[in-house]
């Protein structure tokens, strides 16, 4: 499904992606570990199409599509959705307006008919209900002035409406307290589903004992250096990355 | 044509108006416009080195002459009005086309007790001594080339007279149109609005046009609240990429009135806009918002001007600018705190947005504060649309246009969802939509 292949990007004259290879097939979930300013998010916001970064080698493609030649939107169109380590605030948009433009945006980027205003709501309030957020959330801003518990499930609600191919989460568990967590995490493990590939990027082993991973990735200076099992995350519980960044270098 | 043969041309026409003002006005009128014309000439229209007109690039009315504009018959019906008009409910519409009242274009439920409105040529006529007062009111005296432009030659306006008992739900709709013409018009409209003690009315003030023609709009306004009034009112200028337009109002607040007032200006090729507000007795407060909007090459400009003349006075200020293309913005919010007064609240904040690389707003907060009793907050920002914003937007699948009119709706929604009641907040946005869909 997802096929990256010496994937390199800098930003300004900096690299920082330095040769990604990674692959992920339908119904997988995959977590990318690794520790901070590895290039975890910057790899997730090049596949996603955020601006500012220069792909300077390497292929990206989702279903042998070039992920690459597209815009951002063309990107979401084709399945593609990202979860932000941070949510952006927007005042003044509702979310039941933003669900709802996104979700028509979707539909016809897909050839499929528009959604009319009822069955729209009626998808948001069941996906809203699947994550376990409360309908008034609908009526608020986007993201603005919610706790950071709140914004990562409103990500997870926006997966939920969007119902994406390739869903790439970014530090979904942080600054989440201990029921939060396991809202969200089981939230995912709820979106599971066998047509989809999940790349969770995570620093911590809590959130994987509630989304068991097919594969574990440490990335280390814009590398995957090393790849295994479920396994791999509790060992890196255990020893850090110190061993692999002496490896590495 | 430069600026003084522009000047000559209404010298001229003002003999001509003279001559031809088919009811005699009093003579304290005569006097009034023969000083005002004599100033004019002397001072001549603004220029860039005034402090006051720095940002302004007047060619657009100084630089071609405009035709004193005559009562025209449009060919209109009531109906053709209907998209223009807000009242739904309960209320009234006075319509002035090319500054001129028209009556049979005006209409309304029954005047309730203690309302009179009508055009102010025809209040001149029947009762100018009337007048006379508010037309001398020391406060409320022209200090620049334009206002003595207006004041030597208005010919119509709105005179409007709000009583105590009004439902404050009755709503005044005073629409200015302007219809297509061969000659660029000079339109002058003079208007007085008096809100008695004690009463709670709703104003709603339009600008518009039927066509594109490039009639020039030199409006002079004069609001009275007296002691304890409350007026909401909304001005709506949006009259076309080819509009010229400068309004002078001048608001004089008695103790504890409230104004509460949305300012709007959509564009036009050259439109400012100066609002003076007066709260010369105690408990006096207003309350100010509104957005300033150009695009392609229109520039607009809002003056304002809030002087806290007596003890326990308060004003807000809330402002919005939007330029898009090669349009200007300029913003300049005075405050002004007399000597020695106390208990004085002034908050100003403004915010703008610039969509274009060549598009510029200039924003300014002048604060003037001779006296320590006063608590004053104020703000101005100028940026570009949040890139982490359309980039989020964008990664749902929203393309950038749809993106970045969601957030450019979201920006202006703080000031364009103030508007009450519902039916004037959806006719806003709807017009503001057109607006930045027209090229
Ligand atoms: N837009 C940018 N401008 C400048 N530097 C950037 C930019 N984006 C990323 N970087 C740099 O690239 C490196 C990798 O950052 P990235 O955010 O991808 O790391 P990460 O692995 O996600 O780290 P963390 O675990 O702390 O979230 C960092 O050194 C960061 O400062
Ligand atoms: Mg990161």
């Amino acid at each position: 499904m997802l096929n990256v292949e010496g994937l390199h990007a800098a930003v300004g004259d900096r690299p920082i992606l330095r040769g990604v290879e990674l692959t992920l097939r339908p119904g997988e979930v995959h977590a990318l570990m690794g520790p901070n300013g590895s290039g975890k998010s910057t790899l997730v916001h090049v596949l996603a199409g955020r601006p500012g970064y220069r792909v300077t080698a390497g292929r990206a493609t989702l279903d042998g599509v070039d992920l690459l030649a597209m815009e951002p939107e063309q990107r979401a169109g084709a399945g593609v959705f990202l979860g932000f380590q941070h949510p952006v605030e927007i005042p003044g948009v509702s979310q039941q307006l933003f669900l709802k433009t996104a979700l028509n945006a979707l539909r016809r980027r897909r050839g499929e008919a528009e959604l009319d205003a009822s069955d729209c709501r009626e998808r948001i309030l069941r996906a809203t209900r699947s994550i376990g957020l409360e309908e008034s959330i609908l009526s608020r801003s986007v993201n603005a002035g919610f706790s950071g518990g709140e914004k990562k499930q409103n990500e997870l609600l926006q997966m939920a409406t969007l119902t994406p191919r390739l869903a790439l989460l970014d530090e979904m568990d942080s600054g989440l307290d201990i029921d939060a967590l396991a809202r969200v995490s089981q939230g995912i493990q709820a979106l599971r589903g066998p047509d989809r590939a999940i790349l969770l990027v995570t620093h911590h082993q809590r959130m994987l004992d509630w989304v068991v991973p097919d594969r574990v990735h440490v990335m280390i200076e814009g590398r995957i250096v090393l790849s295994g099992g479920s396994d791999l995350a509790r060992e890196l519980e255990r020893r850090g990355y110190g061993w692999l960044m002496e490896e590495a270098a | 044509m430069n600026a003084t043969e522009v000047q000559d041309s209404y010298v001229g026409q003002f003999q001509d108006h003279a001559e031809r003002e088919a009811r005699r006005p009093p003579p304290w009128l005569r006097r009034d416009r023969a000083g005002a014309m004599d100033r004019f000439v002397v001072a001549g229209f603004p220029t860039r080195r005034m402090e006051a007109w720095k940002y302004d690039v007047l060619a657009p009315v100084t630089e071609e002459p405009f035709i004193l504009s005559e009562p025209s018959c449009i060919g209109l019906d009531p109906e053709d009005l209907d998209p223009l008009l807000l009242n739904r409910g309960e209320g009234a519409h006075l319509v002035f086309v090319n500054g001129w009242f028209a009556p049979t274009l005006s209409a309304g439920s029954a005047l309730p007790r203690g309302v009179r409105m009508g055009g102010m040529a025809r209040r001149m006529a029947a009762d100018p001594a009337e007048l006379l007062p508010a037309f001398s009111n020391e406060e409320a005296q022209p200090d620049h080339g334009f206002t003595e432009l207006n004041r030597a030659m208005w010919q119509d306006g709105a005179f409007v007279q709000l009583g105590p008992e009004l439902d404050p739900e009755w709503t005044v709709q005073l629409l200015f149109l302007n219809s297509e013409s061969l000659e660029p018009l000079l339109i002058q409209p003079r208007n007085l609005l008096m809100v008695e003690a004690g009463c709670r009315a709703r104003v709603v003030e339009t600008h518009l046009s039927l066509g594109r023609s490039a009639h020039f709009t030199n409006a002079w306004t004069t609001l009275l609240l007296e002691r304890g009034a409350h007026l909401d009112y909304q001005l709506w200028l949006d009259g076309g990429p080819h509009a010229r337009h400068i309004g002078s109002m001048r608001v004089t607040q008695a103790a504890d009135s409230v104004l509460e007032a949305g300012l709007f200006a959509l564009g036009g090729r050259l439109t400012r806009q100066e609002v003076e507000v007066n709260l010369s007795e105690p408990g006096a407060e207003c309350r100010l918002h509104g957005l300033l909007a150009a695009t392609a090459h229109q520039q607009v400009d809002f003056h304002l001007n809030v002087r806290h003349a007596a003890s326990s006075t308060t004003s807000h200020q809330e402002f919005r600018g939007l330029a898009d293309g090669h349009g200007r913005g300029i913003f300049n919010g005075r405050v002004w705190v007399a000597p020695g007064v106390r208990e004085i609240v002034s908050g100003q904040t403004t915010r703008n947005m610039l969509l274009s690389p060549e598009a510029e707003i200039d924003a300014k907060p002048q604060l003037e504060i001779h006296a320590d009793d006063v608590q004053c907050v104020h703000g101005a920002t100028v940026g570009s649309p949040d890139e982490e914003a359309l980039f989020y937007l964008r990664s749902r699948g929203l393309d950038g246009q749809t993106a970045l009119a969601l957030l450019v709706e979201a920006f202006v929604g703080d000031v364009l969802n103030r508007g009450e009641p519902e039916p004037l907040r959806d006719w806003m946005k709807q017009r503001f939509n057109a607006w930045r869909a027209s090229p």
